[in-house]
């Protein structure tokens, strides 16, 4: 099958949820927000029709209600993240392409893996169901017998069978992509690299897949009368939990860029960083360390960078490797983005000194790390230097972070803008 | 009451450019021009560049298609920066930063023996068929010029601007 058939295919084929949700009236008419609000009053507005009519003790109610909110809060997920998924832009590296085509093509395409899990934990439910009637017995009251209820109670376990087993599938399938994507990332050459936006939406999926687990928390209570279906759920919040980090762990190891911009912004030494401020920019030389994903550099608050930075936080840093032999071997890269200042004793900058301190200090190391000799001057000659240049973390030294927006990247002086 | 008082650089008020700040950009290889449109959404590239002393103002040579004289085209507000940098110490490095306004001009006006130097300058690395013909001189006249040699800042104000 050609290439471009497949992602067509990707783009148009939904889960078995979606097309519901596509085709059925009156979720068909709503936007998506208000089809998980639609789903919730329908289903409430039946279980406690069925709950007036048969007379269910109230126990019934309230715990079909949690499951109703299960399967709402999980459709929520679906219908938000899902969409994103398929619209993932390819790699330019051709092995991470492979693996995240396989994993498109297994996740969105499959209708037997995205049922095989929902069927088995159904065929489950149903054989603990059938050999523990009392129990529910006890909780359908005298309604217990009547074929309706039996089917609406087939329905509902149907409903939470399809999502836990489709929420298992998933995780499982994030955890192998994951591993994947990271052993053929730490193959790449050149400019081969997958952009860290879809790296993003994949983590998003994973942190997904951790609140569809989290969310099966809501059925503990209804599993806490039949120990083999609780510690059956508590397995499965394990191993949803288990794969969902393992799966996020291995995404942080993906470099966010390529081998060849990442070479340049680890080895190089300076950067220049163009502010703007009333129309009129301004570049300064500064020392700089990159972690893999932002580039941080000091500033003083004494400084015009900081005054500009106050006003417009746009900003574009080039790092280059200059070569006066060789017009070839020039290399450059521009991020070009929005800086956010670290550091600043103000009431914003407390929250973010509290939300990124420790990874401040591991910046700070990182500078200790690659410019040991401007760190030994700054600290050896505190007092010859301008109160500007006294390197005094989050006092008169600031850090500005760049979140990358733009990349654009000079190889022998032609640019090539690479996507984020 | 912790942090430093944001201190103002010293400023010169003579009529030529200080003779420090001369080295610097006689002897650059690399300059590093900063344009913006009226966004202000800043755009850097790494230039050859040649220092013109008569008429007091640096020539670059750049695309007409580049993003940079896209931004001058909107935004003639320009800054430069020409630096020297010495890997083992902060105290050694110097540089120039130049704000001003930028002049394009067309290839067939702009003054021969400047473009014959800028060529001489970097003959090894644009060799003998540089298409000049694409291409568009900046000249950017300095209006401010910042100065710095290690903890060494001043301030340099054009006077005829």
């Amino acid at each position: 099958m050609s290439e471009l058939s497949i992602r067509d295919r990707i783009k148009k084929k939904k889960w078995v949820y979606e097309e519901i949700v596509e085709r059925v009236p009156p979720f068909r008419w709503l936007p998506p927000t208000l089809d998980v609000v639609a789903q919730l009053l329908l289903v409430e507005a039946v279980g406690i029709i069925a709950f007036i009519y048969f007379q269910m003790p109230l126990e019934a109610v309230i715990f079909g209600s949690l499951a109703i909110v299960y399967t709402v809060v999980w459709s929520a997920g679906c219908l938000n993240i899902i969409p994103w998924v398929r619209r993932l832009r390819d790699p330019t590296n051709e092995q991470e392409l492979r693996v995240l085509q396989a994993y498109k093509e297994r996740l969105l395409l499959s209708r037997p893996i995205e049922l095989a899990g929902g069927l088995l934990c159904f065929a489950g439910v149903i054989t603990i169901l059938f050999l523990n009637q009392d129990v529910l017995r006890d909780f359908l009251g005298s309604g217990f017998g009547n074929p309706l209820l039996f089917v609406l109670v087939g329905v509902l376990a149907w409903d939470i069978s399809y999502r836990l087993g489709l929420s298992f599938v998933t995780t499982m399938l994030a955890a192998n992509r994951s591993i994947r994507l990271s052993n053929a990332a730490n193959r790449r050459r050149g400019l081969e690299y997958t952009a860290y936006t879809e790296v993003q939406t994949l983590k998003s999926l994973d942190l997904v897949n951790l609140y569809w687990g989290a969310s099966a928390v809501l059925l503990l209570p209804i599993a806490s009368r039949l120990p083999l279906l609780f510690y059956g759920l508590l397995a499965f919040l394990g191993a949803i939990l288990g794969f969902s980090v393992l799966s996020l762990m291995m995404m942080e190891t993906v470099p966010w860029l390529p081998p060849d911009v990442e070479s340049i912004l680890h080895h190089e030494r300076f950067a220049y960083v163009a502010l703007c401020s009333k129309k009129q920019t301004h570049v300064t030389p500064v020392v700089f360390v990159y972690d893999g994903k932002h580039l941080y550099f000091a500033i003083s608050v004494a400084s015009a960078k900081y005054r500009i930075l106050k006003k417009n936080d746009k900003i574009a840093a080039l790092v280059d490797l200059r070569d006066r032999r060789n017009p070839m071997n020039n290399r450059a890269v521009m991020l070009r983005g929005k800086g956010m200042i670290l550091g600043e004793l103000t009431p914003l900058g407390t929250l973010r000194l509290f939300i990124y301190g420790l990874w401040m200090l591991w910046v700070r190391s990182l500078f200790w790390r690659k410019y040991p000799l401007y760190m030994n001057y700054y600290e050896e000659r505190t007092h010859e230097l301008p109160l500007a240049w006294q390197n005094k973390p989050f006092l008169s030294r600031l850090m500005v972070r760049i979140a990358v927006e733009k990349i654009t990247y000079w190889r022998a002086a032609k640019p090539l803008p690479l996507r984020v | 009451m912790f942090q430093a008082k944001p201190a103002r650089t010293q400023l010169r008020k003579t009529r030529s450019i200080p003779l420090e700040a001369l080295h610097v950009l006689k002897d650059g290889f690399f300059a590093y021009l900063a344009t913006a449109k009226m966004d202000c959404n800043p755009h850097l590239t790494a230039m050859f560049y040649i220092w013109d002393e008569d008429s007091r103002s640096i020539y670059m040579i750049a695309s007409k298609r580049s993003r940079k004289l896209y931004n001058i085209r909107n935004n003639t507000k320009v800054c430069v920066t020409i630096d020297e940098r010495d890997p083992f110490s902060p105290g050694r490095n110097c540089g120039v930063m130049i704000r001003g306004n930028a002049h394009l001009v067309e290839m067939e006006i702009a003054p021969q023996d400047i473009m014959l130097n800028f060529l001489e300058k970097y003959m090894d690395f644009l060799g003998v068929g540089y298409p000049l013909g694409t291409r568009i001189a900046i000249r950017v006249d300095p209006k401010y010029l910042s100065y710095w040699k290690g903890t060494n800042f001043y301030r340099w104000k054009n006077p005829d601007i």
